[in-house]
C-alpha cells in the first residue's frame, strides 16, 4: 500500500477529544459513535493539522460547523474549540491548548496551538480590516473589546521544511470582526497538505467551491457516478447563457441541457463529491461529515465503490462519519477482499478519562457487519 | 452493577449443557431483549438473513442472567471458530475490563481431544 499521509493521530484537548489516540490508519477510514462522541471533531482536527502553519483555518473550521452563519461571535466559536477551558463564565478570560501528533508521510509531528483572551484596542490596521460594523454601529477608535490569540507551534521531522525547527503563526481575533492573520517574525507560508471537507450542507453552500473544482469532473470517469443516481444523465458541461455566470449543467436524456440546480440534492451532492475528490493533489486529505447524507440507500454501494477507487487511484486519504449501517456497509462492500486493509472503523466513546476509540480492521468489519450481523455503532 | 462472563462453545448442544451447569446456581433463560443487562445488548445480531442465507440460524448467544450474574453463551458452530468468535464478539463489548471471566469450553469427541486443541488455543 501506498504510504499514507497519515497513519497516526493523537487529537487532546480540541473540542471534546481527549488522549484520543486513532492508530494504523487507512486509506479509507470511517468513523462511528453516539452523538456527541467526537466524530465531527475529529475531522475538524485533522483540516487544522493539514494547514499547520495557518491558522486562518480555524475561522473556516468553525464556520464549517454553523452553516456559515455565526449566531455567536468568532471568538465564543473559537473558545468553545477548546471545551474543558470553555466552562466557565463567559466573563472570565480563558487560557487553553490542545495538542496534537501525527506520524505518516506529512512530515508533521507535533502541533501545539495556544489559545488565550485579552480585552485590547485593535490597532488603525486591524480597524481597517474590520470585517463589518460592530454591533450595527461603527467601531469607535479606541474602544476596549473582546479578542482572542491562536498561536501555532508546528514540530516538523525535518527542517528542510522550514529554517527554523518550529515556526510559529498566530492567528488574532476580535470579539465581532475579524483581522487578517499575521506570522510573527519573517513570513512564511509553511507546508501545507491539500484537504477539503465536506458537510451535509456542502453541496448548498460551496456553489463557487463547485464551479472551480469541476473541471475536473470533465475529464474523468465520474460521469458513470452521476448516472447512478440517474440512468438518464447523458453528460455534464460547465456553460454560460446569455453571457452569465458559468454554471455546470447537466446533458440529460429526458430534459435536454438543464442547469444542476434543477436536480435533486443527491444529483448536486454526487457532483460535489465527484469534484471535491478530483480536485485534491495526490496525498490529499478529504473529510466527508455524514458520508450518507443525501445519497439514497439503493446508489450507495456504487457510489462508494466511485470513492474508493478514485481514492485508491489518486492516491487520497479519506476520513468519513457516519450514523447510517447502510452507508457502513456499502463501504465495506466497496473494498474487494484482496485490499480490505484499505478499510478501517474507529469507534469513538466519551469516558469520565478520556476520548475511547475502538479500531476495526477491515477483516473484522466484514466478519461483524455480514456474519455475525453485529451493529458497531 | 452485575458480574459479566462470556463463554464460548462448540456447538448448539454445549450452549445447552453449560446451561445444565448454571441453572442450579439460580441462573435463568434471558427471553426477552429488554430484561437483558444492557451491556451484552452490542453482542445482538441486527440483522437478518446472515450471508443472506435464509436458513441459517441467527448467532445469538443464550444469555443467563440472576440477580447478580449475566453470562453469554455462545455457539461458535465449529471447533474451528472458537477463537474467532471468542475476539470478535470482545471487541464489540464497550468494557472488557468489566467481564470478570471469559472462557471456552471444549467438548471430548473421538476425534478431538481437548488436550490437543490447547496449543491450537493459545497460539491464537
Amino acid at each position: 500500500m501506498t504510504a499514507l499521509s497519515f497513519t497516526q493521530i493523537e487529537i487532546n484537548g480540541f473540542r471534546g477529544l481527549r488522549s484520543l489516540n486513532l492508530d494504523d490508519l487507512g486509506r479509507i477510514n470511517i468513523l462511528v459513535g453516539d452523538n456527541n462522541s467526537g466524530k465531527t471533531s475529529v475531522l475538524e482536527a485533522l483540516s487544522i493539522l493539514c494547514q499547520p502553519q495557518n491558522p486562518d483555518e480555524w475561522l473556516s473550521m468553525v464556520r464549517r460547523r454553523d452553516f456559515g452563519g455565526l449566531d455567536e461571535t468568532i471568538v465564543q466559536s473559537l473558545r468553545w474549540c477548546f471545551t474543558q477551558a470553555a466552562i466557565t463564565d463567559y466573563e472570565t478570560l480563558i487560557e487553553a491548548t490542545c495538542d496534537f501528533k501525527s506520524y505518516g508521510s506529512f512530515p508533521l509531528r507535533e502541533l501545539s496551538v495556544k489559545y488565550s483572551e485579552f480585552m485590547g484596542v485593535p490597532n488603525s490596521k486591524e480597524m481597517r480590516h474590520s470585517s463589518r460594523r460592530f454591533m450595527g454601529r461603527d467601531l469607535a477608535v479606541g474602544e476596549v473589546m473582546r479578542g482572542a490569540e491562536l498561536l501555532h507551534i508546528p514540530d516538523w521531522t525535518s527542517q528542510n521544511f522550514h529554517l527554523e525547527p518550529k515556526s510559529l503563526s498566530t492567528l488574532k481575533v476580535f470579539e465581532d470582526f475579524y483581522a487578517p492573520s499575521f506570522l510573527l517574525g519573517k513570513r512564511k507560508l509553511g507546508y501545507w497538505l491539500d484537504s477539503k471537507t465536506l458537510t451535509p450542507y456542502s453541496y448548498q453552500l460551496n456553489r463557487t467551491q463547485l464551479r472551480s473544482q469541476s473541471k475536473q469532473l470533465f475529464e474523468d470517469d465520474s460521469l458513470e457516478l452521476l448516472k447512478d443516481f440517474d440512468a438518464d444523465v447523458e453528460g455534464i458541461r460547465m456553460a454560460s447563457f446569455s453571457g452569465g455566470r458559468a454554471a455546470i449543467y447537466i446533458k440529460h436524456r429526458k430534459l435536454g441541457v438543464a442547469p444542476l440546480s434543477v436536480f435533486g440534492d443527491a444529483m448536486r451532492r454526487a457532483v460535489l463529491l465527484a469534484a471535491t475528490l478530483l480536485s485534491l493533489k495526490e496525498g490529499g486529505i478529504l473529510l466527508i461529515d455524514e458520508v450518507e447524507v443525501g445519497i439514497h440507500v439503493d446508489a450507495l454501494t456504487n457510489v462508494f465503490r466511485w470513492l474508493v477507487d478514485a481514492a485508491r487511484k489518486r492516491k487520497i486519504q479519506i476520513f468519513v462519519t457516519t450514523h447510517s449501517l447502510e452507508a457502513l456497509d456499502a463501504l465495506i462492500s466497496a473494498s474487494s477482499v484482496q485490499e480490505e486493509d484499505d478499510i478501517v472503523a474507529f469507534h469513538l466513546s466519551q469516558t469520565e478519562e478520556k476520548t475511547e476509540c475502538k479500531r476495526f480492521s477491515g477483516d473484522l468489519l466484514h466478519r461483524l457487519r455480514f456474519e455475525r450481523g453485529l451493529d458497531l455503532r | 452493577m452485575r458480574k459479566y462472563g462470556y463463554l464460548v462453545v462448540e456447538g448448539p448442544h454445549d450452549v445447552e449443557f453449560a446451561y445444565r451447569l448454571l441453572s442450579p446456581f439460580g441462573m435463568e433463560r434471558v427471553q426477552f431483549e429488554n430484561d437483558l443487562d444492557p451491556f451484552f445488548a452490542p453482542l445482538i445480531p441486527r440483522q437478518y438473513p446472515p450471508k443472506g442465507d435464509l436458513q441459517k440460524r441467527m448467532s445469538t448467544p443464550l444469555f443467563l442472567q440472576n440477580e447478580t450474574h449475566t453470562i453469554a453463551i455462545h455457539s461458535a458452530t465449529g471447533d474451528s471458530q472458537l477463537v474467532n468468535v471468542t475476539v470478535d464478539n470482545a471487541v464489540m463489548l464497550n468494557d472488557l475490563q468489566a467481564v470478570v471471566g471469559i472462557g471456552i469450553l471444549l467438548d471430548s469427541d473421538k476425534k478431538f481431544q481437548p488436550n490437543s486443541a490447547t496449543p491450537t488455543l493459545n497460539k491464537n
